[in-house]
């Protein structure tokens, strides 16, 4: 985990796509044509060392990979799993891995995340906010979700398509796709709170985006009441994508700055060191919590899993 | 000297009941009841005992007449001139605590203006509110327009009131009220989106759209296209949102996106029964704003929106 040792900044939100990956829900690439951005993890590599962003936490959600509505056999995401484990390992010094889980797919989902994370040595694992209509509450979702927390490992919620997504594209452009999504991932968040998933899995850690920013203020009681009863914050975290200073600031003054994470929705949205500290000067970090927050929330995540191991042995 | 004049704090965001008054269907679910939706003199007592100087009430169609997805389900035109008389009556009886936004079917095309011209012209009502959505109609959609077009006309603000998104049942089943919170939070940022989309501020510069805290989340998505029309135009676009739940730190938030030019009062009465001077002043100082800005945003704002159809008219509010 050389990444995580030396970087300045971690960047959590970062996606990829097995090379030559041909998507079920969309047109194959034309043949010879360059690859996409998402696949040319060296160019990444060029890119990140140039703008300061030293280590990233790759992700392809089952969303992108296989769209809306298929159920992913586990032998495929596994191969996925495979592809991004050698790519984490031929680039230890730039990424970490988080793997693609069908977390709603009930024991599947779990057998997926414990071949990745143990057979395959990955970082964390990530999650569509939603998928076949169920949420981080419904059952389905809880074996992966315990299993992550039984090895320490981060949760990254991702954004999903909302159920109207055609409808409010029709009537509101593309930032009615982009709420769509936000409703998905907040939803996801307060979900995960009706089902008292801080109460019943202490050391499950979700990261949410973002776009699900709303939830904040619909989950603020449920998490102030947690952390009455429980003398410690929730392990619920949010992302800075879009860095909008004024939010971010935002998430400070209620969630506080150990839980925010910078991630940046790389290749879609630009993230440098310059456009990390303008953001988080303009919300009034100090040096600390812009330390918490650039690296050391995302730091003390992925270094749960190797506490977590040390103590049992 | 007016009741507008005079106020130090207005709240925007207060409902009423007609007396009486039973949803198409017999359905009388909702979170308050109507002995106190209804109590006009209790509503003035307890804004008198929190320093609340004046109320803009309102009743917007869902609550009076139930959630809608098609035509099937239109507001009675007959129904809503009774509510609307009803409000004009109220508020001719209570000039020193309220003003009132006349409920209109928004989405009913040029039947929606109708109705907006007999609640302002001749009952003297001060703006209306609508429903952020219905029929699957949103501020931006044509049906909409007739009735936008004609509040600008007529210089009176325009309340856009959340409703329930349509999957509201599997948001409450997945994540308790708080799901049903960010559904309805979800149609009120649509709708926001949807009247920046058709290009609104832009068709209509005398149109002026309040909408609440549960849309805050448009806010992220809308910042580019605001800050476009601002620096086209010389002046931010007429769109506004409230202080529903007094959230210092989101409050805040509102204030560097949107200026506290933008940023009305506004409780959700009696819903959340949380707006007094002391509430209203901590939380305006726990968010930062200077002593002019929590002026703006405790009265300043709703008293320049209500006399604007005065001031083009020639006459005191």
């Amino acid at each position: 985990m050389a990444a995580i040792n030396t970087a300045e900044v971690l960047d959590i939100h970062t996606h990829f796509r097995p090379s030559g990956w041909v998507a079920p829900h969309r047109p194959a690439p034309q043949p010879g044509a360059a690859p996409e951005k998402h696949e040319d993890l060296d160019g990444l590599v060029a890119e990140s060392n140039e703008l300061g962003v030293q280590a990233r936490a790759l992700s392809a959600t089952v969303e992108a990979l296989f769209g809306l509505e298929v159920r992913p056999d586990t032998p495929t995401i596994n191969g996925v799993n495979d592809y991004l484990a050698e790519a984490v390992r031929q680039r230890s010094e730039n990424f970490l891995g988080l793997a693609t889980v069908d977390a709603y797919a009930g024991e599947e989902g779990a057998e997926q995340a414990r071949y990745a994370i143990e057979v395959l040595g990955l970082q964390g694992i990530v999650i569509d906010s939603s998928r076949y209509d169920r949420y981080l509450s419904s059952p389905e979702a809880f074996p992966t979700l315990q299993l992550a927390a039984e090895h320490a490992v981060p949760v990254f919620v991702h954004p999903f398509s909302a159920p109207q997504a055609k409808h409010l594209v029709e009537i509101a452009g593309k930032p009615g796709n982009s709420i769509g999504r936000g409703l998905q991932n907040g939803v996801s968040l307060l979900s995960a709170l009706h089902g008292e998933l801080p109460e019943k899995l202490p050391d499950l850690h979700l990261i949410f985006t973002s776009l699900g920013h709303a939830a904040v203020l619909f989950g603020a009681d449920a998490l102030a009441e947690y952390q009455q009863a429980n003398g410690v914050k929730a392990n619920i975290y949010i992302d800075t994508m879009r860095f909008n200073a004024p939010l971010i600031q935002y998430y400070g003054a209620t969630l506080g700055a150990d839980r925010i994470i910078v991630g940046s929705d790389w290749p879609g949205k630009d993230v440098s060191r310059a456009i990390v500290d303008n953001a988080l000067n303009a919300a009034g970090f100090d040096a600390t919590d812009q330390e918490l927050i650039r690296i050391e929330n995302a730091r003390r995540l992925f270094s749960l899993q190797a506490a977590k191991v040390g103590a049992a042995a | 000297m007016t009741a507008l004049d005079s106020a130090d704090l207005i709240d925007i965001h207060t409902h009423y009941q007609p007396p009486g008054w039973i949803r198409p269907g017999g359905d009388t679910s909702g979170a308050v009841g109507p002995e106190v939706l209804q109590d006009i003199d209790g509503l003035i007592a307890e804004s008198n005992a929190n320093g609340v100087s004046l109320r803009a009430l309102n009743a917007p169609g869902e609550s009076l007449f139930g959630p809608a997805t098609d035509q099937t389900d239109v507001m009675d035109p007959s129904k809503i001139s009774a509510v609307n008389e009803f409000l004009a009556e109220t508020v001719e009886a209570h000039p020193g605590n309220f003003v009132g936004l006349a409920t209109i079917d928004g989405y009913a095309d040029d039947a929606g203006a109708e109705q907006t011209r007999y609640a302002i012209e001749e009952l003297g009502l001060q703006g209306i509110v609508l429903d952020s959505s219905r029929y699957d109609r949103y501020l931006g959609s044509p049906e909409a327009y007739p009735t936008l077009e004609l509040a600008a006309q007529l210089r009176v603000p325009v309340f856009v009131h959340p409703v329930g998104a349509p999957q509201a049942d599997r948001l409450r089943e997945v994540a308790g009220r708080s799901g049903n919170s960010v559904g309805r939070g979800l149609q009120n940022a649509v709708t926001i989106l949807s009247a920046i989309d058709a290009g609104l501020p832009e068709k209509l510069p005398d149109l002026h759209i309040v909408f609440t805290t549960l849309g805050h989340a448009s806010l992220l998505y809308a910042g580019d296209s605001l800050a476009e029309f601002k620096q086209a135009h010389g002046q931010a676009a007429n769109i506004y949102i409230d202080t529903m739940r007094f959230n210092a730190p989101l409050v805040r938030y509102y204030g560097d996106v949107l200026g506290p030019d933008r940023i009305i009062v506004g409780s959700d009465w009696p819903i959340h029964r949380d707006a007094s001077r002391a509430h209203v002043d901590a939380t305006l100082t726990a968010a930062g704003f200077s002593p002019a800005d929590q002026e703006l945003i405790r009265v300043g704002n709703a008293r320049r929106l209500f006399q604007l159809r005065a001031a083009m008219l020639g006459t005191a509010a």
